[in-house]
């Protein structure tokens, strides 16, 4: 076992070992495809970029990685997660940000995975080819999954149980909808441009992507130094 | 090993106030109620919680710095291991976090304090007692831990494990390393510290050997009591802790050393622990005053 992988390895037990987490993933999937099986049985035009916008990006994707951050920080705050991994003999610090980087992989993957699948199946005959939507939806559901991990991450940070995370979905929900500045800074607005929607101030796609990753960066960085300077809790 | 210079900190609702304390290597008693801030100076010495001011070194560097931390072991009452782990991988993740490579099988360090039962088990599946149990194991047979803070030794621990503590944590001091055991329990702290410090309201208010300690809190007597086997001693062992004439014991192999302040009363508690845990006593002797 590699020192990266000793660091990683309670949290890849935790999101492969968690029932709950499994049932919450295979319930959003069954509601994205349901939605993908009966755009596709009615023969919408636009079906993969509607079922991509608004239901995909829109509601499966944070609730699918707030469940795999929830169970990869066995449902606690982020200083459990440092805790348990400090009694062990890890820095806090690392352990943060190899719990993060361990959730983010995982997130980036089943979140492409799906994007890949909603485009395959609700494909229209006004999307584009099929073999381009789908490696565009993956890719966009990739980095909307590590965005949306690392967003989750930090709200973790926050709370003596770790309530933030939950907050921060409210606060994507609230702040990312509205289209505003404010939607610049959760990736709510991103995904949806990404995705086909409506940008948030007028940003184009490559910068939405871009922000995507700076959102991910960002908050990876800012819970690291957080459990660095003792300050998790 | 340990170095605090004028440390403040705060976690509500605990608070620690221009506290200066040298540790080498030894077992250090620190004597406190948990509201006295001591499980935040755990945390602080285990480089979890930043302090406000003052300067805390462990081995000649930040408590938070990785290669100091992998020499940190942290055992506080409600500790907590990544629970979807079985008690085995949680060895072999440690092996490797520590950098403690051709060490013996996890199996034979659980077997040291008998709870190698415990191997494949998830840890969520154990009882608070046991984590504890695996936890102090791992710290305790690690070889690169050279800091172990442990809070209340004795307390939620695995009644396999508890007899076995205080000469574990004293083996573990012969080799180096420096540890801080905190309890509220004087009683508990004569059975392993060299010495104590009393912390009152976030303050050291006294410090002393356990020479001094013994003749201040008059602890007198010692007496050896041979059991048949190993698992006899443990279940006398389990039994002496509800004794409340009993100061400390010591168990090593089949036998048992327990300290207290009346000899008679000593041999008294020995005879009502024999009795409630169903075991015989083969030899009694008085021994003399402990001697560390």
């Amino acid at each position: 076992m590699t020192f990266a992988g000793a660091l990683t390895r309670p949290a890849m037990a935790a999101m492969s070992r968690s029932p709950r987490a499994w049932v919450a993933c295979l319930a959003w999937t069954a509601i994205a495809v349901a939605s993908a099986v009966v755009a596709h049985r009615d023969h919408w035009t636009h079906g993969a970029d509607l079922i991509l916008g608004n239901v995909y990006g829109a509601l499966v994707l944070p609730l699918v990685a707030y469940a795999i951050v929830g169970a990869a920080l066995e449902e606690g705050p982020m200083v459990g997660a440092a805790n348990r991994l400090a009694s062990l003999g890890a820095a806090p610090s690392r352990a943060v940000a190899a719990t993060l980087v361990a959730a983010g992989i995982v997130c980036a993957l089943v979140a492409a995975a799906m994007a890949a699948l909603v485009a395959v199946l609700a494909h229209g005959s006004a999307d584009p080819p099929v073999a381009r939507d789908m490696t565009t939806s993956a890719t966009v559901g990739a980095l909307g999954g590590l965005a949306y991990c690392a967003w989750f991450g930090l709200g973790a940070a926050f709370g003596r149980r770790g309530g933030g995370r939950w907050l921060f979905l409210l606060l994507d929900w609230a702040v990312g909808s509205s289209g505003g500045t404010l939607a610049l800074l959760s990736p709510r607005g991103h995904v949806r441009n990404l995705l086909g929607g409506a940008p948030p101030l007028t940003l184009s796609e490559r910068a939405s992507a871009g922000s995507l990753l700076a959102i991910a960066f960002a908050c990876l960085v800012f819970v690291t130094l957080r459990a660095r300077m003792g300050r998790l809790n | 090993v340990i170095a605090v210079e004028h440390l403040s900190a705060a976690r509500k609702p605990e608070f620690l106030s221009r506290l200066s304390l040298n540790w080498g290597p030894g077992v250090h008693g620190v004597i406190a109620l948990p509201s006295d801030g001591v499980r935040l100076l755990s945390s602080v010495l285990a480089g979890l919680v930043r302090p406000a001011s003052g300067k805390v070194t462990v081995l000649g560097a930040s408590p938070s710095s990785p290669h100091v931390r992998r020499c940190i072991a942290a055992i506080p009452v409600d500790v907590s291991l990544p629970s979807r782990l079985n008690v085995e991988e949680i060895f072999r993740v440690a092996d490797v976090l520590r950098g403690d490579s051709a060490l013996r099988e996890p199996v034979e360090r659980l077997t040291t304090f008998g709870i190698e039962r415990l191997l494949r088990r998830s840890v969520r599946s154990l009882s608070r007692a046991e984590v504890r149990a695996v936890a102090i194991a791992e710290a305790l047979t690690a070889p690169s831990v050279k800091v172990l803070i442990v809070d209340d030794p004795l307390v939620h621990m695995e009644f396999r494990v508890v007899g076995a503590i205080p000469e574990a944590l004293r083996s573990k001091s012969r080799d180096g390393c420096a540890v801080v055991v905190t309890t509220a329990s004087l009683r508990d702290a004569t059975a392993f510290a060299d010495d104590f410090t009393f912390l009152r309201a976030g303050k050291v208010v006294d410090e002393m050997t356990s020479t001094s300690a013994a003749s201040t809190f008059g602890v007198h007597g010692e007496m050896m009591a041979v059991m048949r086997n190993e698992p006899d001693a443990r279940a006398l062992a389990t039994a002496l802790v509800s004794e409340p004439d009993v100061q400390g014991f010591d168990v090593k192999l089949s036998s048992i050393v327990v300290r207290g302040n009346d000899p008679i009363a000593l041999g008294r508690a020995l005879g009502h622990a024999a009795i409630e845990a169903n075991v015989d006593i083969v030899e009694l002797s008085a021994t003399p005053e402990a001697s560390r």
